[in-house]
C-alpha cells in the first residue's frame, strides 16, 4: 500500500486497507472469532462435555463455520466496494454493498483533517483519516489506511482545503515567517512530512503530577479510605453512596490521562498540530482561524510549579468536551504556555495575560504592572457580593483582544479577539442594582471559555459594552 | 404599537445611553402581550380557584378557603407582574446592532451586532395569533447569545425580521 506512495495520479480511485473491516468491527469481531475458534477447537478435541450428544455440536460447529465464512466474505466484499478518491473539487467516498453510499465532501467545506490510531489499528500499522466538514453529519472517515498513505492523504487534503484558511491567518497576522510558509505551503504539502518545531511537550510525569494535585484527586484520596471502611464494616449505604461517585471521578480522570498522554504541540510551515493519546493516538491540526476564545487557567495547586493550562473555543467543534479537542495545553510551564499563546496570536499582547494571571491579589494592590494593559476591576463595594474574588474580577483591553480575568484560587484569564465577540450582555440583579453594579457577559461560541466580567461598576459596565461594540465592529471590518 | 415607542425615562437603563448622543430610541412591545399573558395566568389561576372552591363546597374545610384566598392574591400579583414585565421589554435598532432590554428586578440588556446574525425567525402560537402578535427570535453562532423580542404586532415583526435579515447579510461577518 505504502509502496505506491509516489502516486502517479492523485485523483484515482483508491481502496482502503484490506484489514479495515476487521478493525472497524474492532474487538467485538476479534472476540467473536476467537470464541468461535476456541469452540471449534473444543469440539475437535472432544473436550466439550457440555453437549452430550454429538449432533447439536456438529450443527453448532457448522453454523459457526458458516458464520465465520460469511463474516470473512462480508468483510472482503465491504472492502471491495469501499473506495475513495481525491477528486478535482471534492473528496468522494463510496461505501456499502446493498446500501450504496456516495459521500462527497467539498474541499472548501473541510474544517479539519485528523489522524486517529486506535489501539488495534496501531498494532496493524494503520490509521484513520477523519475529515470534519462544515454542516452536521457530513464527516467522512477513511478507515483504515497505512500510516504513510494516511499521512499523505491528510497532507493533500489539508493543502487543498486549508489554503483559504491559512490565508486568513496570514491576513490576521503580520508575521513574515508565517507568510513565507503559507506561500510555500501548496508546494511543500507534497514533500515529506517535516517534524517542525515543538512548541510544547507534556511529559507523562507532569501530567500525572498535575492530575494528582487537582482538587478532584484530593477528594478521590479522601473518599477511598471511606469506601474501604465501608466495605470492611459492611455498611452498604456508605459503599452505595461513595462507590459510584468514586468510579465516575476515577474513570474520568483515567480517561483524561489516557487521552492526553504523549501530548505534543508542534508548529511547522503548515500550521499548528497536536498529537496525543496513550491507546488511541490522535494527531490533529489546530484550526487557528476558527479559534474564537482562549482560556488560560491555573488551579491553586499548580501555582507552586507555575503550570498553566490552555483551552480554546473552536467554532463548529462538537460541544461535548469529552473528546478533549479544545485542549491546547493540558498542563504546561509558563514558558510553554506563553509560547503557545504567541503561536496562537502572533501579534497578541502576552504580557496582558501574564498580568491577568498574577497581579492584584493583595487588597489595595496595583491593578497593572510595568505599564501593560491595565485591568479594570470590580469596585470595592462589590465586596458585598464577591468578598473573595472581588479583586480578580476585571477586564483589560489590548489592541486586538478583550481579556477577562477572574478566579481567586483557580485563576483564569480568558481572551476574546475583538473581531470574535458574538454579542454582549449586560445583567443587573436587584442587589447589584442597589450597589450600582452590573455584570457583563462576553458571548462567544460554545466551549471552555465563557468570559464574564462580574460586578463592574454599572457605568463602567455600560462603557465597556458600548466601547466593545465599537471595537468589535472595527475589528470585524479589518478582518473580513 | 407604531414607531412612537416611548423613550424610557425611568432611571433603570437610562444612563446606558448607548452611543452617547441622547440615548437610543427604545421601542416597547405591544401592550396586547400583557393581555395575552394575563389570559394564560388567569386561566391557570381560575382553574385552581375553581378547584379550591369546589373542594370547599364538598368538604367545607376552612383550609381550602385560605388556599382559595391565596390563589386570588397570587392571581392579582401575576396580573400586576405581567404588566410590569411586558412594559420593561424594549428594543432598539442601532446602526450596527440590535439591542434588547428586559426585566425589572433582574435586568438584562443584550447587544447583538447585525454582522453576527445567523438567522432571524418569527414565531406565533395560537394565543399570540389571536391577539395579532408574533415574536422575533435572533440566533448567532453562540447558542447562549441572541435573544427574542416577544409581542410584536405581526406586520411589525415581519418587517423587523426582514430588516434584520437584510442587515445581517450586508454586514455578515460569520464567525
Amino acid at each position: 500500500m505504502s509502496a505506491d506512495a509516489p502516486s502517479p495520479d492523485p485523483t484515482r480511485w483508491r481502496r482502503l486497507h484490506p484489514l479495515s473491516p476487521v478493525l472497524r468491527g474492532g474487538l467485538a469481531l476479534v472476540a467473536a472469532v476467537a470464541w468461535l475458534v476456541s469452540n471449534q477447537v473444543d469440539a475437535w478435541l472432544g473436550a466439550d462435555s457440555q453437549l452430550p450428544d454429538g449432533t447439536p455440536l456438529l450443527w453448532l460447529g457448522l453454523a459457526a463455520t458458516v458464520a465465520l465464512l460469511a463474516l470473512v466474505a462480508g468483510s472482503w466484499l465491504s472492502w471491495r466496494v469501499s473506495r475513495f478518491r481525491i477528486g478535482p473539487s471534492t473528496l468522494e467516498v463510496r461505501t456499502g454493498l446493498l446500501l450504496r453510499q456516495h459521500r462527497q465532501v467539498r474541499y472548501d467545506r473541510i474544517q479539519a483533517v485528523d489522524l486517529r490510531r486506535p489501539l488495534l489499528a496501531r498494532l496493524a500499522g494503520l490509521s484513520e483519516v477523519h475529515v470534519q466538514s462544515a454542516g452536521a453529519g457530513r464527516d467522512a472517515r477513511l478507515s483504515f489506511l497505512p500510516h504513510a498513505e494516511a499521512h499523505e492523504v491528510r497532507r493533500t487534503l489539508m493543502a487543498l482545503a486549508g489554503r483559504g484558511d491559512e490565508r486568513e491567518l496570514l491576513d490576521a497576522t503580520d508575521a513574515a515567517d508565517v507568510a513565507d510558509a503559507v506561500d510555500a505551503a501548496p508546494a511543500s504539502a507534497r514533500t515529506a512530512p517535516g517534524r517542525g518545531e515543538t512548541v510544547a511537550r507534556v511529559p507523562g510525569e507532569r501530567l500525572v503530577q498535575a492530575w494528582l494535585f487537582r482538587g478532584r484527586t484530593l477528594g478521590l484520596a479522601a473518599a477511598v479510605p471511606v469506601l474501604l471502611w465501608g466495605l470492611a464494616t459492611g455498611r452498604g449505604g456508605v459503599v452505595a453512596a461513595v462507590g459510584p461517585a468514586l468510579l465516575a471521578i476515577g474513570g474520568s480522570a483515567a480517561k483524561e490521562l489516557v487521552r492526553e498522554w504523549n501530548f505534543e504541540l508542534r508548529r511547522d510551515e503548515e500550521g499548528i498540530h497536536i498529537s496525543r493519546g496513550l491507546t488511541e493516538l490522535k494527531s490533529s491540526s489546530v484550526p487557528v482561524h476558527r479559534i474564537q476564545a482562549v482560556a488560560v487557567r491555573q488551579p491553586l495547586s499548580w501555582r507552586l510549579p507555575d503550570w498553566w493550562s490552555i483551552e480554546v473555543n473552536v467554532a463548529g467543534a462538537a460541544t461535548d468536551r469529552d473528546d478533549g479537542d479544545s485542549v491546547l495545553l493540558p498542563v504546561g510551564t509558563r514558558q510553554e504556555a506563553l509560547a503557545t499563546l504567541a503561536v496562537l496570536r502572533p501579534d497578541g499582547d502576552v504580557h496582558a495575560v501574564v498580568d491577568g494571571m498574577e497581579v492584584a491579589e493583595r487588597l489595595g494592590g496595583p491593578t497593572a504592572s510595568a505599564g501593560h494593559a491595565a485591568y479594570v476591576t470590580a469596585p470595592p463595594r462589590a465586596v458585598w457580593l464577591s468578598p473573595l474574588v472581588r479583586q480578580r474580577h476585571g477586564y483589560a483591553v489590548t489592541a486586538d483582544a478583550l481579556l477577562v480575568r477572574g478566579g481567586r484560587l483557580r485563576r483564569v484569564v480568558e481572551v476574546v479577539p475583538h473581531a470574535r465577540v458574538q454579542s454582549l450582555r449586560l445583567r443587573q440583579g436587584p442587589v447589584q442594582r442597589w450597589l450600582r453594579l452590573a455584570t457583563v457577559d462576553v458571548l462567544t461560541t460554545p466551549g471552555p471559555a465563557q468570559p464574564r466580567v462580574c460586578h463592574l461598576d454599572a457605568e463602567e459596565a455600560t462603557r465597556l459594552l458600548n466601547a466593545q461594540v465599537a471595537r468589535s465592529s472595527r475589528a470585524r471590518e479589518r478582518v473580513h | 404599537m407604531a414607531d412612537s415607542g416611548a423613550v424610557e425615562t425611568e432611571q433603570g437603563w437610562e444612563p446606558v445611553a448607548l452611543y452617547g448622543d441622547g440615548g437610543p430610541q427604545w421601542q416597547g412591545v405591544s401592550p396586547r402581550l400583557a393581555t395575552a399573558r394575563s389570559v394564560v395566568a388567569s386561566v391557570v389561576c381560575g382553574v385552581l380557584l375553581a378547584a379550591a372552591l369546589g373542594l370547599w363546597v364538598a368538604l367545607s374545610s376552612a383550609l381550602l378557603l385560605v388556599a382559595a384566598a391565596g390563589v386570588v392574591v397570587v392571581w392579582l400579583w401575576l396580573l400586576w407582574l405581567v404588566r410590569r414585565q411586558v412594559s420593561a421589554i424594549s428594543w432598539s435598532e442601532q446602526a450596527e446592532e440590535l439591542v434588547i432590554r428586559r426585566g425589572r428586578l433582574r435586568r438584562s440588556l443584550v447587544s447583538v451586532p447585525y454582522g453576527r446574525l445567523q438567522l432571524a425567525d418569527m414565531e406565533s402560537g395560537p394565543l399570540s395569533r389571536h391577539f395579532g402578535l408574533a415574536s422575533v427570535q435572533i440566533h448567532t453562532a453562540s447558542p447562549r447569545s441572541g435573544g427574542s423580542i416577544p409581542g410584536l404586532p405581526v406586520a411589525e415583526a415581519e418587517a423587523l425580521r426582514t430588516r434584520l435579515t437584510e442587515r445581517g447579510e450586508s454586514q455578515r461577518a460569520g464567525l
